[in-house]
């Protein structure tokens, strides 16, 4: 089979030629992919700026049919369409028992699929089983791709709660994960939002959203503020990882206010915090990491939303062969498209 | 009647001889007092850190008696003995109407007694009925002079919730507020707490109020990082306003742990934070601002802590009469009090 293999070493992806995976253990899923997404992190992890495994098959986002299943499975059964949850916990530590297997050591990020098993830029990938979610009927394949990024969106979401309807809420950077959490914010209601986005394609690209949501630049984010100091907003979800854009964001917002910290940042970015600032405004600062129990919320969204925000196009999303990889992250790098996704045939 | 008067032109307070207020509005009581405290807030309205109305009594943790009430005052009559909420909020306002009244701009931190109107530092004090608490029958007098200052830890105690028990808890600093919190912490059940102070009469004190706590010093904490890098902690209660105790918090915590900012750093003072930590741990940061809701709960907590934990000499508060100011406030920057309170009875 095909697969896009990263040598950590030489920083290296290739697409090579592996042996289906024959021989499955008692729990495990051999899946046929369909769709397998590029992420933010895998391009980190391409350049060498995320940890990953030492040789190993990336694609972390995906959908496909079982093709074959081991002894105990049960829930699921070849022809099934499926998608699957890259992360899990060893389930026996401290974190895992309390519920946060997402900091587990031994599984969490140290164990996602993708990025230290082999993952889903390939033409077939063995899960086990407890990471393989069935697809509702109304889901088709396509949509399913994106259940792991809703995923990590739904996860936020929970732990910004609770933000009432009419709350000023402010979305920094419309890649892919911006243009979710817009679709995500719209779906529930919320009509008082921001976009800001510096590239110009990218704001056209939220634009086909629909939403109705004011998109701009940062630079007039800061005009806004200069004209009118007493303009805030009660909610900043950071889908950048930029840090100065993260450092100016507490200044826009209002009392009681939160920033939700989404977008990876690179490891050596500091950013400069006013603890008085925090203080006489009561601020709170969150940060999001991965998805842990949310992979059937976001199969929840995905059927809510259907195809009036989650059709590619309409997303900004393009679909590539795997053969088509260099181009696939050229494209992403330069922000002509909010994402790449793998058809794999 | 005696009171003391801040200058802050000048930054002068002095002691003074005015009449007792003559005249109170339909809404107001006349409150004859018996105790105030000099809270960290004070000390930074004297140095001019913070801003206060321009000749203003000072004194915001008051406890006193009812002298007169006006005539549409029915909560309490004369005789009663009350304590102060000074906060307020215009009731009106979307803060307001929001339950957010410590962020109105009309009341909250602008209409606060002993800020920008007059406070406790003084025999009488005017306060709108709806501020004044009735004390319980079996509560100590000299007791209900701390329902101010429990009032804002128990806003903070509330935002630091849930947590379980077992949870490992850090304190930075044990002046009055990390002592109020470390009282609040063992009350509820709480054993694993550390508290890190550098002033050796105040580590003494802590001592003192026998929670078994650990207390050690920043160079303690600083060496224990250095020598087990596993030794982490699930909460940080900072009451130190310091930024280096901050920045070096931070690095502290566990996976999905929280830092919470009690203490009022300067407003210039930044501390600087890396946003990829804080996703990679999945950090919170939250701070406090001052007490909203909070009396009531405050007053049961002043019940149920009673002498065991909150005897003045336990936890380093000592009573001056307020011709000694000068003596108090020197006594308290010295560290060898954890809080200075006038009695005026």
């Amino acid at each position: 089979m095909d697969a896009l293999q990263f040598d950590l070493k030489s920083k290296q992806l290739s697409l090579i030629q592996l042996p289906v995976p024959s021989k499955l253990a008692e729990n495990d899923v051999l899946i046929k992919v369909a769709y397998a997404g590029i992420c933010g992190t895998d391009l980190h992890i391409a350049e060498g700026a995320f940890p990953c495994g030492e040789k190993v098959v990336l694609g972390h986002e995906f959908s496909g049919v079982v093709e074959a299943v081991g002894s105990k499975v049960n829930h699921v059964k070849p022809g099934d369409k499926v998608s699957v949850d890259p992360n899990s916990g060893c389930g026996t530590c401290n974190y895992c028992t309390d519920s946060n297997y997402h900091y587990c050591e031994v599984g969490g990020l140290n164990n996602t699929i993708g990025i230290y098993r082999n993952g889903g830029w390939a033409n077939y990938c063995v899960v086990p089983n407890n990471q393989v979610f069935k697809l509702p009927e109304k889901i088709s394949l396509e949509q399913a791709a994106l259940t792991e990024p809703l995923s990590c969106i739904s996860h936020g979401w929970d732990k910004i709660q609770p933000i009432p309807i009419g709350k000023d809420i402010l979305i920094m950077g419309a890649g892919i994960i911006g243009n979710l959490w817009a679709c995500v914010l719209h779906l529930q209601g919320h009509r008082k939002v921001i976009v800001s986005e510096p590239q110009e394609a990218r704001r056209k690209l939220v634009a086909n959203l629909n939403t109705g949501y004011e998109i701009m630049k940062p630079t007039d984010l800061q005009a806004r503020k200069a004209a009118n100091p007493k303009w805030g907003v009660d909610l900043i979800i950071d889908c950048s990882g930029f840090g100065p854009a993260i450092e100016q964001a507490l200044d826009l917002l209002n009392p009681g206010g939160q920033l939700c910290i989404f977008g990876v940042a690179s490891p050596e970015t500091k950013i400069s915090v006013s603890p008085y600032l925090l203080f006489k405004k009561e601020l709170t600062i969150n940060a999001i990491n991965v998805n842990p129990f949310s992979f059937n919320k976001s199969l929840g969204f995905i059927d809510a939303m259907g195809d009036r925000y989650l059709a590619y196009e309409k997303l900004g999303i393009k679909v590539f062969g795997l053969n088509q990889y260099e181009a696939a992250l050229a494209a992403l790098k330069t922000g002509t498209i909010a994402k790449a996704i793998f058809k794999i045939d | 009647m005696e009171v003391l008067e801040f200058d802050s032109k000048k930054k002068e307070l002095c002691l003074l001889e005015v009449p007792v207020p003559p005249k109170l509005s339909d809404h107001d009581v006349l409150v004859k007092v018996a105790y105030a405290g000099i809270c960290g807030s004070d000390l930074k309205m004297l140095s001019g850190d913070i801003p206060v109305a321009d000749k203003i009594i000072l004194g915001h943790e008051i406890c006193g008696t009812v002298a007169e009430t006006g005539k549409e005052v029915d909560s309490v009559i004369p005789g009663d003995r009350v304590a102060i909420d000074p906060n307020s909020g215009c009731g009106v306002c979307p803060e307001c109407a929001d339950g957010n009244y410590h962020y109105c701009e009309c009341g909250g931190g602008n209409n606060y007694v002993g800020v920008f109107r007059n406070g406790g530092w003084a025999e009488y004090c005017v306060v709108p009925a709806r501020q004044a608490f009735l004390i319980p029958k079996n509560m100590a007098f000299e007791l209900a002079a701390l329902t101010e200052p429990l009032s804002c830890i128990s806003h903070g105690w509330d935002k630091i919730q849930p947590l379980q028990i077992g949870k490992r808890i850090l304190i930075l600093g044990a002046g009055i507020a990390g002592n109020l919190y470390a009282c609040l912490f063992h009350l509820n059940g709480h054993r694993k707490v550390t508290v890190c102070e550098p002033q050796e009469g105040r580590r003494k004190i802590f001592d003192d109020i026998d929670t078994g706590f650990e207390i050690i010093t920043p160079n303690q904490l600083k060496e224990r990082k250095a020598k087990c890098p596993n030794w982490k902690v699930d909460v940080v209660v900072d009451c130190s306003g310091n930024v280096n105790a901050l920045e070096d918090a931070v690095e502290l915590l566990n996976n999905g742990g929280l830092l919470s900012i009690y203490g009022l750093a300067p407003p210039q003072a930044k501390f600087r934070v890396s946003p990829f930590l804080l996703f990679e741990k999945e950090l919170t940061i939250n701070s406090v601002l001052l007490n909203p809701f909070c009396f009531r709960k405050s007053m049961k907590y002043i019940a149920a802590l009673n002498f065991r934990y909150l005897g003045f000499e336990k936890l380093g508060v000592q009573v001056f009469k307020l011709k000694d100011f000068e003596e108090a406030i020197r006594a308290l920057k010295s560290g060898c009090i954890s809080k200075a309170i006038f009695k005026m009875i």
